[in-house]
């Protein structure tokens, strides 16, 4: 199997739509927020928002965490390592996962008989 | 099989990792739930076009059969042929297998006591609780709990909660394990084992006994977009970005752009839900923040898609060619559709338009069915074969099973997203309610005709598993069974 390193284009692509997922919602929470605090300090009506907004909080401010502990670990130092190491780990497995030669589903092409063989060769009997 | 000694290996063996016996069994204890949910469906839409076989019986009844529709696919199909897939995936992935074998056949036979409990009591417990003397003081409801997607019972929820907790220990234990840098599919499945749990629990227990009135509503909301946004779509895309390169034999066209998706989808999602409560008393600065938040998802599911887009360039042959690719790539275009459906409803002039309507219905179809069960037949349409070293029976039985699946469900979300606009029309012109009804027979005939469609399919795939299982038996292939744990002498290195 050829692999091939990715494209820089790739990664450009890559800052570009995190910038633009990032810039506008990280605006548009922050103000939000500022404005369930003025609403919260000026009328008790607002606290019953507290329930899910606290859940978002506190789920966010898990994966903040998370996504802390795996930048400090070095988890995206090589951002595109683990796709081919995934592959190359898959191709391993099958080595001695399957028969040689073995298609689950061949192609109208590649298909020599319909129904279907087993992979010993033989023809079903019904 | 090539038989190499673990001495000489790098890499563990498929055997040492994955028990295709339990995949198989979740596969087909799914599939029987598919069935079940379809019956269930087509008895709904037969009652809505008035000829309801069942009428006048009152442990059949529509209400109770179209809760029995919804959570059998929820929990009965998609959680079981997600754990299905995982037991493949994760081990693999990881390099690892599970924590316990024994763990994942109690969870698997628990989880059917759960999916069977809640049939059981939203078809038996309004009837026993209202006819037994001794169950009608019971402080709590046998039957439906009133929680839309979340109608299990509350006698069932703590079971259901310590069984999700049971699979997030167990598979978690091979991805924690692991070193370096994780491929993005470990970091969904990671997130999905801890919101999932979260969300079950924040949605069952939260408005049940602590919260009321609006605030429960809003909890509410999280909840059944949550249930969608952090069960299924985490799983189901982790799912995608492990089959999709295999099959293709190629990598992701960007695994940072994946992880930014994947990113994007943890911060952003979890808000998403109050989107389904425009116009209520939930203050508008809440409503406006879920609407926020569905554009940034707008923005992370667009990630996705160009990615998945750019990962098949080049080999688009693959899409005639090779079938679970086809489902896989499919599912990704209803995906594309429905968010751009959300797009639409989150606008508080087009929810005025269609909000109670059946553009819902058909946008919830297009999700559960045209997304994440297409996803997983296709997954299934590529394991089966080769858990039973045995090629499917029929290539054709393939191609009706795809085609009258993909079909059959795009004509039924498109009929019932244009009987939404007609609805939504005729309630906006102040008719009587009675004339929104018989202007949308017309559509709910259709949608009768493409559930048959779907179903038909179904039957294909079910005699080609069928088949299929007949050759596998004549030819006497055995499948791969793990051997006893522990496996000490798994390579502890190369893991992503």
């Amino acid at each position: 199997m050829t692999i091939r390193r990715a494209r820089p284009a790739s990664q450009w692509v890559m800052l570009v739509m995190a910038a633009a997922v990032l810039v506008p919602c990280l605006l548009g929470f922050g103000t939000k927020f500022l404005e369930f605090i003025a609403l919260y300090r000026g009328d008790a009506e607002g606290a019953f928002a507290i329930s899910p907004i606290l859940n978002y909080l506190l789920a966010s401010f898990g994966f903040l965490l998370l996504f802390g502990w795996a930048a400090l670990g070095g988890m995206f130092h090589d951002v595109e390592a683990p796709k081919y190491t995934m592959l190359e780990n898959e191709t391993l497995l099958d080595e001695d996962a399957l028969p040689r030669g073995f298609i689950p589903l061949k192609t109208p092409a590649s298909s020599a008989a319909r129904p279907g063989r087993t992979v010993t060769g033989r023809k079903p009997r019904f | 099989m090539i038989d190499v000694q673990p001495a000489e290996r790098e890499t563990p063996r498929h055997a040492d990792l994955v028990d295709e016996r339990i995949v198989l069994t979740y596969f087909l204890i799914a599939l029987f739930y598919l069935s079940l949910s379809m019956v269930a469906g087509l008895l709904m839409a037969l009652q809505l076009i008035r000829h309801n076989p069942l009428d006048g019986i009152e442990l059949l009844s529509p209400g109770r059969w179209r809760m029995v529709h919804t959570n059998v696919i929820a929990y009965g199909f998609l959680a079981n042929a997600f754990l299905g897939a995982l037991h493949w995936s994760v081990p693999r992935l990881m390099l690892r297998p599970v924590l316990d074998w024994r763990l994942s056949w109690f969870i698997l036979i628990a989880w059917q006591v759960v999916v069977l409990g809640t049939g059981v009591g939203i078809v038996l417990g309004p009837t026993l609780q209202a006819n037994v003397s001794a169950l009608e003081s019971l402080p709590f409801a046998l039957g439906a709990q009133g929680l839309e997607w979340g109608e299990t019972p509350v006698w069932i929820d703590p079971l259901a909660l310590a069984g999700l907790l049971l699979v997030a220990v167990n598979f978690m234990a091979p991805i924690t394990k692991s070193r370096g840098p994780m491929y993005v599919t470990a970091w969904y499945f990671m997130a999905a084992f801890v919101w999932t749990f979260l969300t079950y629990a924040m949605g069952n227990f939260l408005p049940q006994y602590s919260l009321t009135g609006t605030s429960a509503g809003a909890v509410g909301g999280l909840f059944i977009h949550d249930l969608v946004g952090l069960f299924v779509t985490p799983l189901g895309w982790g799912l995608m970005y492990y089959f999709v390169p295999v099959m293709l034999k190629k990598p992701m066209w960007s695994h940072g752009l994946s992880l930014v998706g994947f990113w994007g989808l943890a911060f952003f999602y979890p808000l998403n839900g109050i989107h389904h409560f425009l116009y209520t008393p939930i203050p508008m600065f809440l409503q406006y923040g879920a609407i926020v938040s569905t554009i940034a998802v707008e923005m992370v599911v667009t990630t996705v898609i160009v990615n998945f887009f750019a990962t098949i360039w080049g080999s688009s042959r693959a899409l005639i060619t090779n079938l679970p690719i086809r489902w896989f790539y499919t599912g990704m275009v209803f995906y594309g559709i429905t968010c751009f459906q959300c797009a639409l409803q989150t606008t508080l002039t087009f929810q005025a338009l269609i909000h109670f309507s059946d553009w819902v219905v058909g946008h919830a179809h297009l999700v559960m069915f045209g997304v994440f069960s297409m996803w997983l037949l296709g997954i299934m349409t590529y394991l089966f074969p080769r858990i039973w070293r045995t090629e499917w029976w029929s290539r054709e039985l393939c191609e009706w099973h795809y085609w009258l699946s993909a079909v059959g469900l795009f004509a039924m979300a498109l009929d019932l997203t244009l009987a939404g606009v007609f609805q939504g029309y005729y309630w906006a012109s102040l008719q009587p309610w009675e004339v929104s009804v018989e202007g949308s027979q017309p559509f709910w005939v259709v949608r009768v005709f493409a559930g048959l469609a779907m179903m038909a399919g179904q039957v294909c795939f079910f005699v080609n598993l069928y088949m299929t299982w007949r050759l596998s038996r004549e030819a006497g292939v055995s499948r791969v069974v793990p051997e006893p744990q522990p496996q000490a002498h798994l390579a502890t290195h190369g893991t992503n």
